[in-house]
């Protein structure tokens, strides 16, 4: 018997495509209103956020060790989403950076320059740091005596050599055994600079408020919620490039920094050699290197530093006499350009600390 | 329902889909569609211009408003120029003028405040406090670098009393260059200004007969219209307006790299001529203020690249532009052309280098 012809056989198969269909528009059905649930849901959280915002004003401050109570009472937890946009934009590479690179006490960022820059390499890393100036001393003893085998087969007096042996190998080991001590005062040194640096940097306070950006841009500070999301709209791409710019900024101070850890570990080894050319040795050469890591922060510093002038110039005059629309647009783009060079220029910070320290 | 329908149906619902998007963006911006006026109103309804604040049109008793250079009426003042017609200006005056400006310092727009901040304003004495540091870091360098040439000296077996004078006459001679390296570093710096001004008066503004209301009668064949006009006349200059606004911003991002490279060169010399002694024109101290002297090179070579790009761009202006078809392969010649620049000018450092000798 022809199974096809079966009209049974035929109908199941009409049904299960219709089935297959049906699952098909009921999927797309399914899909269409759960994207308009994720927008709604959008819509719900962030319609309270226009009118009274501060979940997110409470968070940070909570961060800086305010309680929540005493955050829920500020007068900072009001401040709406579109207000945090423009102190963001405003704040994101400038202060941040500045903590980072100069450990200001009490901030989070500055936390992380503390964790690097106080490591104690004789208690974290005590195994490795013995094995690593273990290794610097034999290398001495081995260069020294063969200075000395040298000397005596040029003919020198015997005596005389072996006394430049002793010289040789005591002063080279006295380096050794206190790399750490001279890096440390280097880091002292490098980080008064930084932080005289800072201390303007933090001290900077814009000439403009965020009320007066977003009131000039959106005609109010505050407002409904169709304010709120054209507000939002209005800074959210220069907010995320100024956050992206801060990345940028952090990326390149948490790069110096672990620089730093890096050859304070490795000075035992570079220093081994560093009675043979005086000033022009390696070892030297790798102090001044270790010196000029540690200018890079205080030239990042003054990069933020060069920011913070520039907005102050740039916000100085036109916002007060009454900026249009597309004036203050331009300013925060010009910001944001200022920014980003200069969080790419911190990238380059190197080159400057080597030429300064002549490496 | 048949299939064929059924698809028809989908389409329809898409497209309306996206006209709602559409829609909804254009309610959000709606608002700030009035960023491309040219002029605003200030408190008391006079007209001023956005770009540097002066009233062009004063509120007539009778209303409307009258233009304080030619006492003309105004037909209809708060009509603000369609968005297209400022993209297509913003087209045809390009990047290469405002670059010129930024980098000779008579830029009117928001990174003027860099130039400022960089270059016009002497950062020894803005920040004297951090610079004192510096200075007696690398005072401090130079009587180290001194001492252990003394040692050194010694050593080779030279008159002890002929060492010591070595090293006053090495200290004096470093310790007058840190002393005076502010006066220095200026004079340095007003030759740089001086070669690059000499330079920057050799620009010329681009000239066109093309104006963004002539482009828009050439692409779409009128001057004003409609929102649907408007759209269409945005989506068709959207490509080669973007494009120039971002190499807007690039060539920003090269000036204002430069521009801080100036002001942090001359910040961290102190420690850079601590040893200018040892070697002469060979030290790393010379080869600082040569690094310095490209670096303001690159400014002049810089606004050199503008200059020659806006010659060419000049000739590409002069040729005809009779449709929509010709305008847009002018327009995109003017791309290339701008691009190329600007890309050479992230490559100005290699060229000034090689011209003050330095690597």
């Amino acid at each position: 018997m022809n199974t096809t012809l079966n009209p049974n056989v035929y109908k199941n198969q009409i049904i299960d495509i219709q089935k297959r269909k049906y699952n098909k528009e009921f999927t797309k059905v399914i899909n269409r209103i759960t994207v308009l649930a994720v927008v709604l849901t959008f819509l719900l959280i962030f319609a309270p956020v226009a009118t009274d915002i501060y979940i997110h004003a409470a968070n940070y401050e909570g961060q800086y060790g305010v309680s929540d109570e005493e955050a829920l009472g500020a007068e900072a937890n009001n401040r709406a989403l579109p207000l945090i946009f423009v102190d963001g934009i405003l704040d994101n590479v400038l202060k941040p950076t500045v903590e980072i690179l100069t450990g200001k006490e009490g901030s989070e960022f500055g936390a992380i320059h503390k964790a690097i820059m106080e490591l104690d390499l004789n208690s974290s890393f005590s195994n490795a740091h013995t094995v690593l100036k273990t290794i610097a001393a034999f290398w001495v003893l081995i260069t020294a005596t063969t200075h000395m085998i040298q000397s005596i087969g040029q003919g020198q007096n015997a005596t005389e050599c072996v006394y430049k042996f002793f010289i040789e190998f005591s002063v080279t080991a006295m380096f050794i055994i206190q790399a750490e001590n001279i890096m440390t005062a280097l880091t002292q040194l490098g980080q008064l600079i930084a932080s005289a640096f800072g201390e303007e940097a933090l001290n900077y306070t814009a000439n403009v408020t965020s009320e007066e950006i977003l009131t000039t841009i959106t005609g109010k500070d505050d407002g409904g919620v169709f304010w709120f999301v054209q507000a939002i709209c209005a800074f959210f791409i220069p907010w995320v490039v100024s956050v992206f710019a801060g990345c940028i900024a952090k990326l390149a101070a948490i790069q110096i920094l672990l620089e730093i850890a890096i050859r304070k570990m490795f000075a035992p080894l570079a220093v081994a050699d560093i009675y043979k050319e005086g000033l022009r040795s390696p070892g030297v050469r790798y102090m001044k290197k270790y010196f000029a890591c540690i200018l890079r922060l205080s030239v990042c510093v003054f990069i933020c530093l060069m920011i913070a002038d520039s907005i102050s110039a740039m916000f100085n005059t036109t916002l007060e006499s009454g900026a249009s629309i597309g004036q203050c647009f331009d300013y925060l783009f010009g910001l944001l350009t200022v920014e980003i060079s200069a969080g790419l220029l911190m990238f380059k910070a190197g080159e400057f600390a080597n030429d300064a320290v002549g490496v | 329902m048949p299939l064929i329908q059924k698809k028809n149906k989908e389409k329809i619902i898409n497209r309306l889909s996206v006209l709602a998007i559409a829609l909804a963006f254009c309610f959000i911006f709606a608002p700030f569609f009035r960023i491309e006026a040219y002029y605003y109103q200030d408190e008391d309804l006079n007209m001023r211009d956005s770009t540097d604040n002066s009233i062009v049109a004063t509120i007539s008793p009778g209303g409307g408003y009258v233009d304080v250079n030619t006492g003309e009426a105004w037909d209809n003042p708060d009509a603000p120029k369609p968005l297209a017609e400022t993209m297509g200006d913003e087209i045809l005056q390009g990047v290469l003028n405002d670059t010129t400006d930024l980098l000779t310092g008579n830029s009117t727009g928001p990174l003027a405040a860099v130039y400022t901040a960089a270059i016009e304003q002497d950062v020894t004495n803005t920040f004297s406090t951090v610079y004192m540091i510096l200075k007696n870091v690398g005072a401090m360098w130079c009587l180290g670098i001194a001492i252990s040439h003394i040692f050194t000296n010694l050593e080779r077996g030279l008159d002890p009393m002929e060492c010591t004078y070595k090293a006053l006459t090495e200290i004096a001679i470093a310790g007058i260059f840190i002393m005076y390296l502010g006066k220095m570093m200026g004079k340095i710096t007003e030759i740089g200004t001086l070669i690059n001004s000499t330079i920057g008066t050799a620009a010329n503004t681009l000239s066109t007969e093309l104006t963004g209301e002539k482009l828009l009668e050439l692409i779409t064949g009128e001057t004003k219209g409609d929102i649907l006009w408007e759209f269409k006349a945005v989506i068709m200059l959207i490509l080669p307006w973007v494009i120039t606004k971002t190499m807007k911003i690039l060539a920003n991002f090269v000036a204002v790299q430069i521009l801080f490279e100036v002001a942090i060169r001359k910040m961290f010399a102190p420690l850079a001529v601590a040893d200018i002694y040892q070697e002469g024109m060979r030290s790393p101290g010379a080869r600082y203020f040569k690094k310095f002297l490209a670096c303001l090179l690159r400014l002049g070579l810089s606004i050199f690249i503008c200059i020659i790009a806006g010659d060419v761009l000049q000739l590409v202006y002069s040729l005809p532009a009779t449709d929509a078809g010709t305008f847009f392969g002018m327009i995109f010649a003017v791309i290339s052309v701008e691009l190329a620049c600007i890309t050479l000018m992230f490559k100005t450092s290699q060229f000034a280098n090689d011209v003050t000798g330095v690597n």
